[in-house]
């Protein structure tokens, strides 16, 4: 056992000697895992609207009515409308106050129900694309929407704008009866037309009976037991490289015609590795737990866990980069390896937003599976024995790469 | 001390040594002189447990090297020709490695890391980095990590490969000093003055196997009184031959169309003739060494070429 402690005195020293190294490890996982809670939506500050300026020069029922679209239900959650006169709108517009202005011209109303020609400006900011873009659109959207409200029931709004007969102020009841059953008439008409077989869109979530998601977790959680496991993935194939870094230098030589021999060597790497990792992790742990305001009763196992984990993904590395032929076949062969692991196993993208065919595969992935464990232990999901179990495999298969590694370093790796 | 006993090391279908024997001695250096490639790494490489030999036997301090390798491992001290030390490390954590590799524990450890960083006259760098040190000391600390544990056999395998004069000098005195406090050194090296300088007993070691074995005297006298002239220039293979047969005393070591190298016996007198002899076959003279009796002129005696070729 003291031969063991010497090597791994030995390991932690020249890991300590290189932070870059550790930084970059878990440093590179945590920059992935904040841009991709950027992308998918993490960040909670308000959507950005657009700011459309209207000069309603008309200020009629039917330049009001375009107006009201824009702050529809839908319309209005991307749109804010603000009335200008045009060469206040103008002003603005250069000023970058707004994304676009729309005048609406006199006799504008009018026009549409005579059928002449009328034109609705849009002004652009020229410094914005995609706002404009939305506005221009929309517009395009309401002009076609005018144009075929006017088609179907032009002679009914043509009296509504010429309003009450006989210089009367208000319609009578037996105007109004009539204008709506001339109007419901046409729609009903057309209604077989413009009303296909109702296609009804359900939606529900399928969760697994036994693994509810626990309420109040926010989404980015599931992206932190992803980043964890890519920093280890990322620190073992680092761990994995250096056992390149020393045959190269010749010590393995070296250490193999010394008392401590290939396995003692071996023991005090993962040793070295394990008191390497736990702090980091604990560090981290520690943070992301805070963060999502999870237990902190927790961090105990949660911190033996990623370590075995860690454990495990190093003396997967170790066992394949020994076999390759040289140090830079053995970096090509843990990428290889590194990536569709991250990519398959959740790292890099949660298993709840993966196709679900995608997150079966998955999840049997080694990093897949150690980093369900994770979640369950961080949210308290399961009970004592499929985490006993789930610790047997664990110690199991870690040994069994350790072995395989150990093998082929006693064997060849440290002789040639 | 060392036996070697019909050691023999096949890689594949090569032979890297082949029957090789020897013994080497308590207090005494043994060396093993001989061009790269010629086995003596290979064969140090089994003498240390790093390979396993095809055939034969080694023991080291009466124990067999396969069946108590353990046990001969802490009283063996390996010095590797490359600089096997972490150099992100300092040479003082360097050492503790070392010697704790070995099973030094606590104080011993402790109080042998300081000798050897004063023997290695690198107390003042004792906290520094090896990356930072240049080669003449980081060859030192590669001789400091092989005998922190005061072994009682060391293997040495070109251990001033590479290294300035003063460095070597140094060295030489280092490996000295080890042999004075009755170390068994087996020192492998193909630099001829070294092994002439420093070893009581050689073996002159090419194509992996021994075809020379003795004390430096016992070897001097297989030279004999034979110096040996190289001549550079053009010339007539199959004319030299039959020309150099007419000359007592002159033996044909080894012609290449742009060399010829003669072990002469009684040179002064000979050289006339055998120049007159030598250009009668036409050939260009340039260029003409004549060397004393050394290990240099037996090795080429023996096997007809120059020591570092």
């Amino acid at each position: 056992m003291r031969d063991v402690l010497v090597a791994a005195n030995k390991d932690i020293r020249r890991f300590l000697r290189d932070p870059a190294a550790l930084a970059l490890w878990l440093g590179i996982p945590l920059l992935i895992g904040g841009l991709l809670l950027l992308v998918m939506g993490g960040n909670q500050g308000p959507r950005p609207r657009v700011h459309l300026l209207i000069a309603d020069e008309d200020d009629s029922f039917g330049s009001r009515l375009l107006v009201g679209a824009f702050g529809q239900e839908g319309a209005g959650e991307i749109f804010h409308t603000e009335k200008v006169d045009q060469e206040t709108g103008r002003r603005r517009l250069d000023d970058g106050e707004a994304s676009a202005l729309l005048v609406i011209p006199e006799r504008f109303a009018e026009a549409v129900l005579d059928e002449e020609p009328t034109r609705l400006v849009l002004v652009t900011n020229p410094a914005q694309r995609i706002m404009p873009g939305l506005a221009e659109e929309m517009l395009s959207v309401l002009s076609d929407g005018v144009f075929y409200a006017h088609r179907l029931l032009g002679p009914q709004i043509r009296e509504i704008v010429k309003g009450p007969p006989d210089g009367n102020n208000f319609f009578a009841n037996a105007q109004i009866a009539q204008m709506s059953i001339s109007m419901n008439q046409t729609i009903r008409r057309l209604q077989r037309y413009l009303d296909g077989p109702a296609i009804r869109l359900e939606t529900a979530a399928v969760e697994q009976p036994s693994r509810p998601a626990p309420p109040g977790v926010p989404f980015a959680f599931y992206f932190l037991p992803g980043i964890l496991v890519m920093g280890l993935l990322f620190a073992a194939q680092g761990f994995g490289d250096d056992i390149w870094r020393e045959r190269e230098a010749g010590v393995l030589r070296r250490a193999m015609t010394t008392p401590l021999g290939a396995w003692r060597l071996l023991a005090g790497k993962m040793l070295a590795v394990a008191a390497i990792l736990a702090a980091i992790l604990l560090i981290m742990l520690w943070a992301g737990m805070s963060y999502f305001d999870l237990p902190l009763v927790r961090l105990p196992l949660a911190l033996v866990w990623s370590t075995g984990i860690g454990l495990l993904l190093t003396a997967m590395m170790l066992a394949i980069q020994m076999f390759a032929s040289s140090h830079r076949g053995a970096s090509v062969l843990s990428y290889l390896v590194v990536f569709p692991l991250m990519m398959l196993g959740g790292s890099m993208f949660p298993f709840e937003i993966m196709p679900p065919w995608l997150a079966a595969v998955g999840r049997f992935t080694p990093n897949g599976w150690a980093l369900q464990q994770l979640k369950a232990i961080l949210l308290a999901r399961d009970g004592p024995m499929p985490l006993v179990a789930a610790v047997a495999l664990l110690l199991l298969t870690t040994a069994g790469l350790l072995w395989i590694a150990g093998v082929r370093l006693s064997r060849r790796f440290a002789r040639c | 001390m060392i036996e070697v006993e019909g050691l023999q090391k096949k890689f594949g279908t090569l032979i890297a040594v082949d029957n090789v024997e020897f013994t080497a001695q308590r207090g005494k250096i043994f060396g093993l002189l001989g061009p790269n490639g010629a086995g003596k790494t290979t064969t140090i490489n089994c003498i240390s447990g790093l390979l396993k030999p095809t055939a034969g036997r080694i023991r080291v301090l009466q124990q067999d090297i396969e069946l108590n390798g353990q046990a001969v491992k802490r009283q063996l001290g390996v010095v590797p020709q490359e600089l096997a030390l972490y150099e992100d490390l300092s040479a003082t954590e360097n050492l503790r490695f070392w010697g704790g590799a070995y099973g030094l524990r606590g104080s011993e450890l402790k109080s042998r890391v300081r000798e050897v960083l004063s023997q290695m006259e690198l107390l003042d760098r004792a906290q520094e980095r090896v990356k930072r040190f240049s080669g003449g000391m980081k060859r030192r600390l590669n001789l400091g990590c092989g005998i922190i544990h005061r072994p009682k056999v060391l293997l040495l395998d070109e251990p001033t490969a590479g290294v300035d004069p003063q460095s070597r000098v140094r060295l030489l005195e280092l490996v000295r000093e080890e042999v004075d406090r009755g170390t068994c050194v087996l020192y492998t090296t193909h630099y001829m003055e070294e092994a002439e300088d420093l070893c009581d007993e050689l073996a002159i070691i090419d194509h992996g196997r021994i075809i020379a074995r003795g004390t430096l005297s016992d070897l001097r006298a297989m030279v004999g009184q034979s110096d040996v002239l190289v001549l550079s220039g053009k010339f007539d293979t199959d004319g030299l031959r039959e020309a150099l047969a007419r000359i007592e005393g002159a033996e044909l070591a080894g012609v290449e169309p742009d060399e010829l190298r003669l072990v002469l016996q009684g040179a002064t007198s000979k050289l006339p003739e055998l120049f007159a002899a030598v250009a009668a076959t036409g050939a260009e003279i340039r260029e003409a060494t004549l060397t004393q009796p050394s290990l240099e002129s037996l090795f080429i005696k023996l096997t007809g070429k120059k020591l570092r070729e």
